[in-house]
Parts: C-alpha cells; sequence; structure tokens
C-alpha cells in the first residue's frame, strides 16, 4: 500500500509539471499581455514588464516560476494589485468549497435517492417524475435556474435573499441552482446503473437465498450500482469546490471561480498559473482518494493485495 | 443514359465559355476588408450590425474577426487589422483628451495616419492660452481628420440608469469619477435614511492613487480622498473646494501657488501638508512606480523627463543601476512640483493649461503620505487598515470580492457637509442579479442594461435616468490596406453610415449617432459650451449619404483597378 501511494504521487508530481509546462507556453502563446489596455503607452508598458520581470527571456521566467511553485510561491497578482496569488486562493477558496460541498451534499444525496427510486419503480409514476426532474436539471442551464430562484423566492416570495454572501441562508439559492444539474445527472447515472445491476445474475442468487429485499438493494444493489458514480465524484468534487464563475457572479459570492477565467482575460499570468496549479493538484489528489475508496467500495478491487490473498 | 450525356456536354460548354470570358481583360476583384472586433455577445450584435449596413449600403461583405479585448488591443497595436471597432475614454474635459491620439506617430495612433497641418494645430492648441484660439484650431483639426477620415466616428454612449426617489444628490459626472457621493443624501428611504445601497459591479483592481486607472476604484478614491479641488455639484472647480484653501496663477499660467488648508489630517491622525502632495506627484511619474496614467502628470514641467529615465536591472548592472537613480533623483528635483512649506505647494507646468484644475481633481493628483506607502509598500491600499484616508468617508469594511463599506469620515474638513452615514456597496458584476435586487428596493440606483431600457421606461419612468458619457466610438482604418489608404474610399464608408439607423436598431441603448468625433461631453471655450455642437454641428450627416457614398466608392475603387461591386438593390 504505502510504495503504491509513493508511486502514485510521483506520477502525481510529474502531472503537475507537464501541466505547469504547458500551461507556461500557452500563456505566453496568447496575444496581449498582462498590461495592455488602451491608455498603455510603450513606455509604462516597459516599466511594468520590468517591475513584474517580464521582461527577462522566456526560459529565465520559467526556471523562476518553477523555483517560487517548488516554494510554495504563486506571487503577486498583476490584476489586483498587491495582492499576492497565494492570499486569493486562501481567501476565495473557503468560499467556493462551502458552496460547493453544500451542493454536493444536497446534489449526490438527493440524486442517488431519485437514481435508486426511479430503478426500484421502473415504468412507474416515481420513475417518470424522477426522469422528468434529471430532464430539467440537464436541460436548463444553471444561470436560467439562478435567475428563476432570485425572482420567485428572493422578490416575489421574499423567502431567501437575492444575492450576497453573509449568512447560510445566502448560500441556499446558489447552492441549489449550483447543484441542480448534478443532481440531475446522479440521478440518471444511478438509475440506469442501478437498472443493469438488478439485472444480473448474482441479484437473482440472492433472492434465492432468501435474503430480504432491503438486504438486496442495499448490499448488492446499491453497492455495486454506485461504483461509476464513485468515479465520477473525484473529479466532479474537484470542479465544484473549486467554484464557477456564473453562479459566483449571480449571487455576488467571494468565490475562486471567476479567477479561472477572468485571470485569462485579464493575463494575470501569476493568477492563471495559480489557479491551474491550484486546480490540477486538487484534481490529482481527488482522482487519488477515488482509487483508494475503490478498494473499500467495490469488493472486486483490492489495491494491495498481499501473497496468497 | 441520355440525360447524363446531355449534362456532361452541357458542363463542358460551360467550362469553356467561363474560361474564354476570364481572358479578357478585367480588373482585379475587391480585396477583402477584415473588421475586427470584440468578442462578448453585444459586440458581435454591434459589429455585424456594421457589417451589414456596408453590405446593403456599398455591397462589400467585411470579414468579421471576433477576439476578445486584450487580443484586439495587441492587434491594434501590431496594426493587424483592416477595419476595428474601437472607442476612447476622455481623461479630463477638453477635447484635446480625444484630439492629440491622432498626432503623427503618437503612442495611440495605430492607424498609421500623419498630417502636418493637424500637427501644427494641435501643437497650436496644446501651448495657446486663448481659449477661443484653442477651440478653433481644435476644430479645424478636427475637421481635417473627418474629412480624411482615418477614424470614422458611429456614435456617442450614452449612461442609462435609475435610481430611486428617495435618493438624492448622487452627482454624475461624464468623467471618472463618474459618482460623486459626497453631497448625496436620502428622504424616505424604506431601510431607514443616511444610507445608501449600491453595487459596484467588481471589486476595485487598484486602489492606490498613484497607479489606479479604471473607473471602480477611482469613484472609490473620490469617495475616500481629495486632491486640491473638487468639483461642485454643478461642474465648476472653486477656491477652496479641496484640499486647498486657495491658489494664485502667474500671469503666464505658468506657475500655479496653492495654499493648503490648515489643521488637514490623515485618518491616522498625521497631518495632511503640501509635502504629500509633492510625494504622490513625483512618485506618479518614477519609473520604478510604472503608473500607467502618467501621462496625465506630464503637464507639470519636468515630469516626463522623470517617467523617461531608464532604470537597468540592480544585479546584472549595477553601476548603470547607481547612474540611472542618480540622473532619476536629478530629473526628480527638477519637476515642477515643491512643497515650499507645509502649506504651500507651487506647481510649474509645461506650458499654460487651461484644464489643469480638473486635474488638480483627478485620483492621479491626489496626496499620498511618504511614510504609510514605504510602510505597506507593494500591499499599500490592498486591505481597509493598509492605507490612509482623507476625504469624506473612510473604508470601514472591505469583503474582497464581495462588499464594501464606507462610513462618513468624521475627521474630514466639510464633514459637516457630508449628510450620509455609510454606503453599502455589492461586488455584483452579473448585470440582471442588481436589476431584481433594485425591484425588491435592495439596491438604491443601479445601471440599467440594454435590454431593460423598455422595461424602466414603461413601469418605472421617473426613476429611468440618462446622460451622456465621454465616450466615443469609432472605427480605425488601416492606412497600409489597398483600399482603406485612399481617403475616398474611407469617406465613401462614413457616408454610407446611417448612424440614425444603426443607433436605432442595432444599438437600441440610447446612444447618439456621432455627427463628429469628440463627444458632445466635451466642454467649449466656456463652462456650459458644448464643444462639437459649437464648431462641428451636422458636420457629418448622421442619416449618411448612400447615393453620394455609392458614387465616391465606386469612382476610387476603379481608380484603384479594382472591379467595383454589384451597386446593391433593394
Amino acid at each position: 500500500m504505502g510504495r503504491y501511494i509513493l508511486r502514485r504521487f510521483g506520477f502525481m508530481l510529474i502531472s503537475l509539471w507537464v501541466i505547469v509546462t504547458v500551461s507556461f507556453i500557452l500563456m505566453n502563446a496568447v496575444p496581449g499581455g498582462p498590461f495592455t489596455s488602451v491608455k498603455l503607452t510603450p513606455l509604462v508598458e516597459k516599466q511594468l514588464e520590468r517591475k513584474y520581470g517580464l521582461d527577462k527571456p522566456r526560459w529565465q521566467q520559467y526556471i523562476t516560476l518553477l523555483k517560487n511553485l517548488l516554494r510554495f510561491d504563486l506571487g503577486l497578482s498583476i490584476r489586483e494589485r498587491g495582492r499576492s496569488v497565494n492570499d486569493i486562493i486562501k481567501y476565495t477558496f473557503p468560499t467556493s468549497a462551502v458552496l460547493g460541498l453544500e451542493a454536493l451534499t444536497f446534489a449526490v444525496t438527493l440524486g442517488l435517492a431519485l437514481g435508486i427510486i426511479a430503478a426500484l419503480y421502473r415504468g412507474k409514476g416515481l420513475d417518470y417524475a424522477a426522469i422528468i426532474i434529471a430532464v430539467i436539471g440537464v436541460s436548463i442551464p444553471n444561470f436560467v435556474v439562478a435567475s428563476i430562484l432570485q425572482y420567485v423566492f428572493g422578490y416575489k416570495l421574499n423567502l431567501l435573499p437575492i444575492a450576497r454572501w453573509e449568512s447560510f441562508k445566502h448560500t441556499i439559492l446558489p447552492a441549489f441552482a449550483l447543484g441542480l444539474g448534478t443532481l440531475a445527472s446522479m440521478t440518471r447515472m444511478m438509475r440506469s446503473s442501478m437498472l443493469e445491476v438488478l439485472s444480473q445474475d448474482f441479484i437473482r442468487t440472492a433472492k434465492a437465498k432468501g435474503l430480504t429485499s432491503a438486504q438486496i438493494i442495499w448490499r448488492h444493489g446499491v453497492r455495486n450500482a454506485i461504483l461509476p458514480i464513485v468515479t465520477i465524484l473525484g473529479p466532479l468534487t474537484a470542479a465544484i469546490t473549486t467554484g464557477t464563475l456564473v453562479i459566483e457572479r449571480m449571487f455576488g459570492i467571494p468565490g475562486l471561480g471567476k479567477y479561472f477565467v477572468e485571470s485569462i482575460y485579464n493575463r494575470d499570468y501569476p493568477m492563471i498559473m495559480g489557479t491551474t496549479v491550484f486546480y490540477s493538484a486538487i484534481l490529482l489528489f481527488m482522482t487519488f482518494l477515488v482509487d483508494i475508496a475503490y478498494g473499500l467500495v467495490d469488493p472486486r478491487i483490492r489495491i494491495a493485495r498481499g501473497k496468497g490473498d | 443514359m441520355q440525360i447524363k450525356k446531355t449534362a456532361v456536354v452541357f458542363t463542358c460548354v460551360l467550362l469553356v465559355a467561363s474560361l474564354l470570358a476570364g481572358c479578357g481583360p478585367k480588373k482585379q476583384s475587391l480585396p477583402a476588408i477584415r473588421f475586427l472586433a470584440d468578442d462578448s455577445e453585444a459586440a458581435k450584435k454591434y459589429a455585424q450590425g456594421l457589417q451589414e449596413i456596408f453590405r446593403k449600403n456599398l455591397g462589400i461583405e467585411l470579414v468579421l474577426e471576433n477576439v476578445d479585448f486584450k487580443t484586439r488591443l495587441q492587434k491594434m497595436r501590431d496594426q493587424d487589422f483592416d477595419l476595428v471597432f474601437a472607442g476612447w475614454g476622455a481623461d479630463y474635459n477638453d477635447p484635446m483628451s480625444f484630439i492629440d491620439l491622432w498626432v503623427t506617430d503618437g503612442p495611440y495612433n495605430d492607424v498609421g495616419w500623419s498630417n502636418e497641418e493637424f500637427d501644427e494645430l494641435v501643437t497650436l492648441a496644446k501651448t495657446s492660452t486663448d481659449q477661443q484660439e484653442r477651440m478653433e484650431a481644435m476644430a479645424k483639426a478636427e475637421k481635417i481628420l473627418l474629412d480624411e477620415a482615418p477614424i470614422i466616428p458611429v456614435y456617442w454612449r450614452q449612461r442609462n440608469f435609475a435610481e430611486h426617489p428617495w435618493a438624492k444628490g448622487i452627482v454624475r459626472t461624464a468623467f471618472a469619477p463618474s459618482n460623486e457621493w459626497k453631497w448625496a443624501y436620502t428622504e424616505g428611504r424604506p431601510g431607514g435614511d443616511n444610507e445608501l445601497n449600491l453595487n459596484l459591479g467588481e471589486e476595485p483592481p487598484d486602489l492606490q492613487s498613484v497607479t489606479c486607472t479604471d473607473t471602480v476604484s477611482i469613484d472609490i478614491l473620490n469617495a475616500t480622498l481629495e486632491g486640491l479641488v473638487r468639483m461642485n455639484p454643478d461642474g465648476v472647480y472653486e477656491q477652496g473646494s479641496g484640499l486647498a484653501e486657495s491658489w494664485t496663477v502667474s500671469d503666464d499660467g505658468l506657475v500655479y501657488t496653492f495654499t493648503i488648508k490648515d489643521g488637514l489630517k490623515w485618518s491616522n491622525g498625521e497631518p495632511l501638508t503640501a509635502h504629500d502632495f509633492e510625494y504622490a506627484w513625483k512618485t506618479v511619474v518614477d519609473p520604478r512606480t510604472a503608473s500607467q496614467y502618467n501621462y496625465i502628470m506630464f503637464f507639470v514641467k519636468g515630469a516626463e523627463d522623470v517617467a523617461n529615465v531608464e532604470i537597468p536591472d540592480e544585479e546584472e548592472d549595477p553601476e548603470g543601476y547607481k547612474d540611472a537613480i542618480a540622473e532619476l533623483q536629478e530629473a526628480l528635483d527638477n519637476m515642477g512640483v515643491q512643497a515650499i512649506d507645509d502649506n504651500h505647494l507651487v506647481v510649474t507646468l509645461e506650458a499654460p493649461s487651461t484644464f489643469f484644475l480638473s486635474l488638480c481633481a483627478f485620483s492621479t493628483y491626489y496626496p499620498l503620505n511618504q511614510k504609510a506607502h514605504e510602510q505597506w509598500g507593494e500591499g499599500y491600499a490592498t486591505e481597509v487598515d493598509k492605507m490612509l484616508y482623507c476625504g469624506p468617508f473612510v473604508i470601514d469594511e472591505w469583503k474582497h470580492g464581495s462588499k464594501m463599506v464606507l462610513k462618513k469620515n468624521t475627521g474630514y474638513w466639510d464633514a459637516d457637509n457630508v449628510k450620509l452615514d455609510s454606503i453599502h456597496f455589492d461586488m455584483i458584476k452579473d448585470i440582471n442579479t442588481p436589476v431584481t435586487m433594485y425591484e425588491a428596493n435592495e439596491l438604491d440606483a443601479i445601471g440599467v442594461p440594454g435590454d431593460f431600457i423598455p422595461k424602466f421606461q414603461s413601469e418605472r419612468p421617473d426613476e429611468f435616468k440618462q446622460m451622456p458619457e465621454a465616450v466615443s466610438f469609432y472605427l480605425e482604418c488601416n492606412l497600409n490596406h489597398p483600399l482603406l489608404k485612399d481617403p475616398k474610399v474611407r469617406q465613401a464608408l462614413s457616408l454610407a453610415l446611417d448612424r440614425q439607423e444603426y443607433c436605432d436598431n442595432v444599438l437600441r441603448n440610447y446612444s447618439e449617432p456621432a455627427y463628429a468625433y469628440c463627444p458632445p461631453s466635451m466642454q467649449g471655450a466656456e463652462p456650459g459650451e458644448v464643444f462639437v455642437e459649437k464648431y462641428l454641428k451636422d458636420y457629418l450627416p448622421i442619416t449618411g449619404d448612400v447615393a453620394r457614398a455609392q458614387k465616391l466608392f465606386k469612382e476610387a475603387v476603379e481608380a484603384l483597378g479594382y472591379e467595383a461591386p454589384e451597386p446593391p438593390t433593394k
């Protein structure tokens, strides 16, 4: 087990290095730079490049970048003058993570439940209800859902805040808007996966053994059907906890999501690199966790088998 | 079978015929004109609108190239465009802020246009103290620009906003700062009086006055700091309106002596003196600051020399670095701003400037406390407690990317006239959410996005308001293009443009069709006089002159040896 983890960690580092290098090349290939603006004069551009070390040859900038990354120093944001990328991530990630986990908890629990119910009541009213929810959730973009929620629950009914980020109440609408799409895909995946499992031979065997239907569904049905969900849960968690542009923008949430997109528009090189490295690290870590979780969930997969196992 | 044979023969005949037709003396077909524009949804729509107008009126097909903002700017600098949709916002209230862009080899002249007479007129307008003479020179220069048409004005943008009836006294100007809250107050506000809820739209990217360039930050700085003068609600710069009690101007208009008010204090209790201005102004042009707005300081004598000092890397070239620092020090000492004592600031200008006082009210000219600035270094003005205040308000709370709360500054010299206790800002970038919040009375005033204008007009006609912005939008023609190099072709484009139709049917946001280049918010010789209205009224036909445009275009194109496109039929 230890050797396995060590090897995986090594691969993670190599992957990160590749990501950093490719991002560095791509970032510099995009036209315009961090200082490009309508009123920038060539004189000031030169001064700014000197100040931020962008007048150095590319390879030198690359080496400096790698050195700083090894010290976990992501540098100063150029767009938000004077703030370090580390600080910005430290400040915004917890916000996005809270919102993301809330959305994920809601989406996964409800999505799985709906999926299981739909599968068990295949072709009946409950199944259709679940499918309708899933189709709506997948096909309506989240900004539309968010606008409707804001209008109905915030403005018309005056039950929840329209926007702003202050208390738990403020998290409900954005979490719902953010989670609805995930909920829908969870429902669909769980339903089809469950249906497939329920038609397997071992379910019939379990029935023949005289197990109760609850036992069959939980021990043999859900446990097997959930495997594909676990696979996507890793990348999904990474994506949803690092924030999303649209929801943050609409509800005025100070999250990390906007930086993924805006840093590129702003050509804020340190911020682009910071968000890329941060997200990649989380994604790789989550994938790693999923691999380990497999061993716990799936009886057929054992990561470290001793001899004679 | 028979049908197939016939088809083959027919095709062959056609081929031969078309080959023969191609043998005669034939003019080259029109070279493509690439049309560069931004890639937001609105910008795409606006660009397609122009494309359609030129297709309809001249029969030419512009090749649209929508790219993101910074890519467009880079391509403009590299002159990698044929036609580009661009805009410019004023830095100060004088037509010069627009006109001097197009001097030969100017840093913003990316069309490659050069006109000797134009250059001379600009120089005259920059050095003369006679307002009348200046205005006439600039009007003449603008006429040359419009006649030669290296740029083709399209529209002047309007600002559409709404405010609830209880929100009063917010002064909105066409220039930065675009919102002045010093005199704001409320009457019968549902959530309680003496406070305002507003949307800032985004995190202020830079609250350090010497480097700040964006309107969001400038609005906040205008509320929390103050310059030597402050614009009154009616747009006038009066003696004693800012941190200077009074000033005198030498007869030649070159030397300003400001007397700073007695007993001024920074928010930490330290005295605010003339030295804080000298330090700030010198910091703006110091090459190590690398301030994008340093050119706004170039009206001060010797400021440009300071900015032009090249400082090599200290590690790579220690000798050169030492020399450069010495040179810089000398340039700074020679710069025309000097605090002769705590209360007196003497400023010498490069040339007499009629709008210098308006610059003294601008954020780049605000004072800066040297001790605090050096203490916090790069982190200055990145947190509430890492900056000093001297304006009508102080920042009380700043949650990055989420909200900012301003509180009345009780130590402000004119605190008696500040009626608001606090202003709460949200930082919501989305354009729809604030509209819903406004309707729910959670925001007291908002900017109204284009799509919502009809709704506000019908549902809240008394709350919906408009005002001109000091922004002009125009097409730039690359003068290296085989067609656009010909002034006649450019004039034809300008004449083919029905600006009224474009504003009414494409923009649909109350933008004004531009009959000239400088927007009408630019003042003429006297306050209240509108430069373009007086000198250039209807210089370009706003509904276009399609017949003349077609004739001109055909002549010009054929003279260049190209085949003119089929005259478009209705």
